[in-house]
Protein backbone atom coordinates (compact mmCIF):
# COMPACT_ATOMS: atom_id res chain seq x y z
CA UNK A 1 0.00 0.00 0.00
CA UNK A 2 1.45 3.42 -1.23
CA UNK A 3 -0.20 6.81 0.30
CA UNK A 4 -1.22 8.28 -2.91
CA UNK A 5 -2.59 12.13 -3.09
CA UNK A 6 -4.66 13.13 -6.29
CA UNK A 7 -4.04 16.41 -6.90
CA UNK A 8 -6.88 18.26 -9.17
CA UNK A 9 -5.88 22.07 -10.18
CA UNK A 10 -8.08 21.98 -13.31
CA UNK A 11 -11.63 23.43 -13.03
CA UNK A 12 -15.03 20.87 -13.04
CA UNK A 13 -14.56 18.62 -16.33
CA UNK A 14 -13.00 16.23 -18.45
CA UNK A 15 -9.67 16.27 -16.48
CA UNK A 16 -10.99 16.44 -13.05
CA UNK A 17 -13.52 13.64 -13.43
CA UNK A 18 -10.77 11.83 -14.41
CA UNK A 19 -8.71 12.38 -11.28
CA UNK A 20 -11.83 11.61 -9.14
CA UNK A 21 -11.47 8.07 -11.73
CA UNK A 22 -7.81 7.40 -10.82
CA UNK A 23 -8.73 8.21 -6.99
CA UNK A 24 -11.12 5.14 -7.17
CA UNK A 25 -9.09 3.12 -8.55
CA UNK A 26 -6.39 3.47 -6.23
CA UNK A 27 -8.92 2.91 -3.43
CA UNK A 28 -9.99 -0.27 -5.01
CA UNK A 29 -6.59 -1.13 -5.32
CA UNK A 30 -5.82 -1.05 -1.58
CA UNK A 31 -4.52 2.69 -1.47
CA UNK A 32 -4.26 4.92 1.05
CA UNK A 33 -5.76 7.77 -0.57
CA UNK A 34 -6.13 11.50 -0.34
CA UNK A 35 -7.55 14.59 -2.71
CA UNK A 36 -6.65 17.65 -2.54
CA UNK A 37 -8.28 20.82 -4.78
CA UNK A 38 -6.29 23.63 -5.57
CA UNK A 39 -6.62 26.42 -8.41
CA UNK A 40 -9.86 26.34 -10.08
CA UNK A 41 -10.38 22.64 -8.91
CA UNK A 42 -11.94 24.31 -5.40
CA UNK A 43 -15.39 25.64 -7.43
CA UNK A 44 -16.63 21.83 -7.12
CA UNK A 45 -17.25 22.65 -3.56
CA UNK A 46 -19.49 25.09 -3.69
CA UNK A 47 -23.03 24.71 -2.87
CA UNK A 48 -26.23 25.33 -5.62
CA UNK A 49 -24.68 24.47 -8.76
CA UNK A 50 -26.88 22.46 -11.07
CA UNK A 51 -24.39 20.50 -13.50
CA UNK A 52 -26.61 17.43 -14.20
CA UNK A 53 -29.09 20.37 -15.70
CA UNK A 54 -26.66 20.82 -18.41
CA UNK A 55 -25.78 17.25 -19.17
CA UNK A 56 -22.31 17.86 -16.95
CA UNK A 57 -21.28 15.40 -14.19
CA UNK A 58 -21.70 16.73 -11.03
CA UNK A 59 -18.33 16.49 -9.77
CA UNK A 60 -19.03 17.52 -5.63
CA UNK A 61 -21.37 14.61 -5.40
CA UNK A 62 -18.06 12.14 -7.03
CA UNK A 63 -15.83 14.18 -4.49
CA UNK A 64 -18.28 12.88 -1.76
CA UNK A 65 -18.15 9.49 -2.94
CA UNK A 66 -14.84 9.26 -3.00
CA UNK A 67 -14.99 9.80 1.00
CA UNK A 68 -17.16 7.42 1.04
CA UNK A 69 -15.66 5.21 -0.67
CA UNK A 70 -12.56 5.09 1.40
CA UNK A 71 -10.20 8.30 0.71
CA UNK A 72 -8.79 9.37 4.05
CA UNK A 73 -8.96 12.87 3.52
CA UNK A 74 -10.34 16.08 0.80
CA UNK A 75 -8.79 18.86 1.60
CA UNK A 76 -8.96 22.23 -0.48
CA UNK A 77 -6.60 24.93 -0.69
CA UNK A 78 -7.79 28.00 1.55
CA UNK A 79 -6.19 30.55 -0.11
CA UNK A 80 -7.67 29.30 -3.32
CA UNK A 81 -10.86 29.35 -1.68
CA UNK A 82 -10.98 32.75 -0.46
CA UNK A 83 -9.77 34.42 -3.41
CA UNK A 84 -12.44 33.44 -5.35
CA UNK A 85 -14.70 33.88 -2.47
CA UNK A 86 -15.68 30.71 -2.30
CA UNK A 87 -17.54 29.39 0.72
CA UNK A 88 -17.62 25.61 0.49
CA UNK A 89 -20.39 23.23 1.30
CA UNK A 90 -19.20 20.16 0.72
CA UNK A 91 -19.30 17.91 3.37
CA UNK A 92 -15.79 16.13 5.17
CA UNK A 93 -14.03 19.09 2.83
CA UNK A 94 -10.43 20.31 5.02
CA UNK A 95 -9.14 24.01 4.42
CA UNK A 96 -6.04 23.98 4.70
CA UNK A 97 -2.95 26.83 4.29
CA UNK A 98 -0.39 27.03 1.91
CA UNK A 99 2.46 25.65 4.79
CA UNK A 100 -0.34 22.39 5.90
CA UNK A 101 -0.67 21.63 2.38
CA UNK A 102 3.28 21.43 1.57
CA UNK A 103 4.03 19.32 4.54
CA UNK A 104 1.09 17.06 3.51
CA UNK A 105 1.85 16.78 0.32
CA UNK A 106 5.56 15.78 0.75
CA UNK A 107 4.10 13.28 3.09
CA UNK A 108 2.52 11.37 0.35
CA UNK A 109 4.51 8.44 -1.97
CA UNK A 110 3.21 9.42 -5.16
CA UNK A 111 1.26 12.60 -6.47
CA UNK A 112 -1.09 12.33 -9.05
CA UNK A 113 -2.01 15.61 -11.00
CA UNK A 114 -5.12 16.73 -12.81
CA UNK B 1 14.95 1.61 -8.47
CA UNK B 2 11.81 0.54 -10.40
CA UNK B 3 10.18 3.13 -11.97
CA UNK B 4 6.75 3.81 -13.60
CA UNK B 5 5.84 6.71 -16.11
CA UNK B 6 2.41 8.22 -16.43
CA UNK B 7 1.56 10.48 -19.29
CA UNK B 8 -1.62 12.42 -19.36
CA UNK B 9 -0.93 14.74 -22.92
CA UNK B 10 -1.41 13.87 -26.52
CA UNK B 11 1.27 12.40 -28.33
CA UNK B 12 0.68 15.90 -31.24
CA UNK B 13 -0.02 18.50 -28.30
CA UNK B 14 3.13 18.74 -25.80
CA UNK B 15 6.46 17.89 -25.02
CA UNK B 16 5.07 14.89 -22.93
CA UNK B 17 6.32 12.12 -25.35
CA UNK B 18 9.59 13.77 -25.76
CA UNK B 19 9.76 14.20 -22.18
CA UNK B 20 9.13 10.93 -21.09
CA UNK B 21 11.19 9.02 -23.84
CA UNK B 22 14.09 10.99 -22.53
CA UNK B 23 13.23 10.00 -19.10
CA UNK B 24 12.90 6.28 -19.38
CA UNK B 25 16.29 6.37 -21.77
CA UNK B 26 17.90 7.95 -19.11
CA UNK B 27 16.73 5.66 -16.27
CA UNK B 28 17.60 2.43 -18.44
CA UNK B 29 21.56 3.76 -19.04
CA UNK B 30 21.43 4.23 -15.08
CA UNK B 31 20.66 0.62 -14.65
CA UNK B 32 17.15 1.69 -13.05
CA UNK B 33 13.83 -0.44 -14.26
CA UNK B 34 10.65 0.51 -15.81
CA UNK B 35 7.92 -1.45 -15.13
CA UNK B 36 4.86 0.57 -16.97
CA UNK B 37 4.28 3.34 -19.22
CA UNK B 38 0.63 4.05 -18.96
CA UNK B 39 -1.50 6.42 -20.98
CA UNK B 40 -3.89 8.05 -19.92
CA UNK B 41 -6.74 11.13 -20.81
CA UNK B 42 -5.47 12.29 -24.27
CA UNK B 43 -2.46 10.33 -23.86
CA UNK B 44 -4.28 7.42 -25.58
CA UNK B 45 -4.61 8.93 -28.87
CA UNK B 46 -0.94 7.83 -28.72
CA UNK B 47 -2.55 4.24 -29.78
CA UNK B 48 -5.46 6.19 -32.52
CA UNK B 49 -5.13 4.77 -36.20
CA UNK B 50 -5.93 8.21 -37.05
CA UNK B 51 -2.50 9.60 -36.05
CA UNK B 52 -0.03 11.56 -38.03
CA UNK B 53 2.88 9.93 -38.88
CA UNK B 54 6.62 11.36 -37.72
CA UNK B 55 5.57 12.57 -34.20
CA UNK B 56 9.10 12.18 -32.96
CA UNK B 57 8.17 11.89 -29.05
CA UNK B 58 5.85 8.80 -29.60
CA UNK B 59 8.58 7.05 -31.90
CA UNK B 60 11.60 8.48 -29.74
CA UNK B 61 9.50 6.44 -26.51
CA UNK B 62 8.29 3.53 -28.45
CA UNK B 63 11.66 2.49 -29.81
CA UNK B 64 12.96 2.80 -25.73
CA UNK B 65 10.05 0.61 -24.80
CA UNK B 66 10.82 -1.94 -27.40
CA UNK B 67 14.04 -1.87 -26.86
CA UNK B 68 13.80 -2.51 -22.64
CA UNK B 69 10.57 -4.91 -23.27
CA UNK B 70 8.80 -1.85 -21.31
CA UNK B 71 5.14 -2.66 -21.53
CA UNK B 72 3.12 0.40 -22.56
CA UNK B 73 -0.40 0.19 -21.78
CA UNK B 74 -3.58 2.73 -22.76
CA UNK B 75 -6.53 3.32 -20.15
CA UNK B 76 -9.32 1.64 -21.66
CA UNK B 77 -12.01 3.80 -20.37
CA UNK B 78 -10.31 7.11 -21.71
CA UNK B 79 -10.06 5.12 -25.06
CA UNK B 80 -13.67 4.22 -25.04
CA UNK B 81 -14.39 8.43 -24.39
CA UNK B 82 -12.55 9.65 -27.27
CA UNK B 83 -13.95 6.72 -29.33
CA UNK B 84 -10.54 5.90 -30.86
CA UNK B 85 -9.62 2.77 -33.33
CA UNK B 86 -6.47 1.48 -32.45
CA UNK B 87 -4.23 1.51 -34.89
CA UNK B 88 -3.08 -1.99 -36.50
CA UNK B 89 0.78 -3.10 -35.85
CA UNK B 90 0.69 -1.23 -32.53
CA UNK B 91 2.44 -2.45 -29.78
CA UNK B 92 0.55 -0.27 -27.08
CA UNK B 93 -1.93 -2.36 -25.15
CA UNK B 94 -5.77 -1.68 -24.20
CA UNK B 95 -5.37 -1.72 -20.10
CA UNK B 96 -7.10 0.13 -17.03
CA UNK B 97 -6.21 2.02 -14.21
CA UNK B 98 -6.63 -0.59 -11.79
CA UNK B 99 -3.49 -2.22 -13.65
CA UNK B 100 -1.31 1.25 -12.92
CA UNK B 101 -2.61 1.60 -9.07
CA UNK B 102 -1.78 -2.66 -9.10
CA UNK B 103 1.76 -2.16 -10.18
CA UNK B 104 2.03 1.21 -8.04
CA UNK B 105 2.41 -1.28 -5.04
CA UNK B 106 5.36 -2.67 -6.64
CA UNK B 107 7.36 0.98 -7.61
CA UNK B 108 9.58 3.14 -5.96
CA UNK B 109 8.99 6.13 -7.99
CA UNK B 110 6.25 7.27 -10.36
CA UNK B 111 6.52 10.50 -12.83
CA UNK B 112 3.90 12.12 -14.47
CA UNK B 113 4.34 14.00 -18.29
CA UNK B 114 1.41 16.23 -18.54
Amino acid sequence: MSRVLILIASAPGAAARDGVDAALAAIAYGHEVAILLVGDAVTATAGGQSPQRHGVPDLSRALAACLHHGAVALAASAHCLSVRGIVPSLAGLQQMDAGTMSNWIGAHAHVHRF
Amino acid sequence: MLYGLFIQDAPTASEAFHGAARFASALVQRGHLVRQIFLYEDAVLAAAQALPSGLKGLDALMTVAQAHGIPVLACQAAIDRLGITFAAGTTIKAGSLGQWFDALHELDRVQGFA
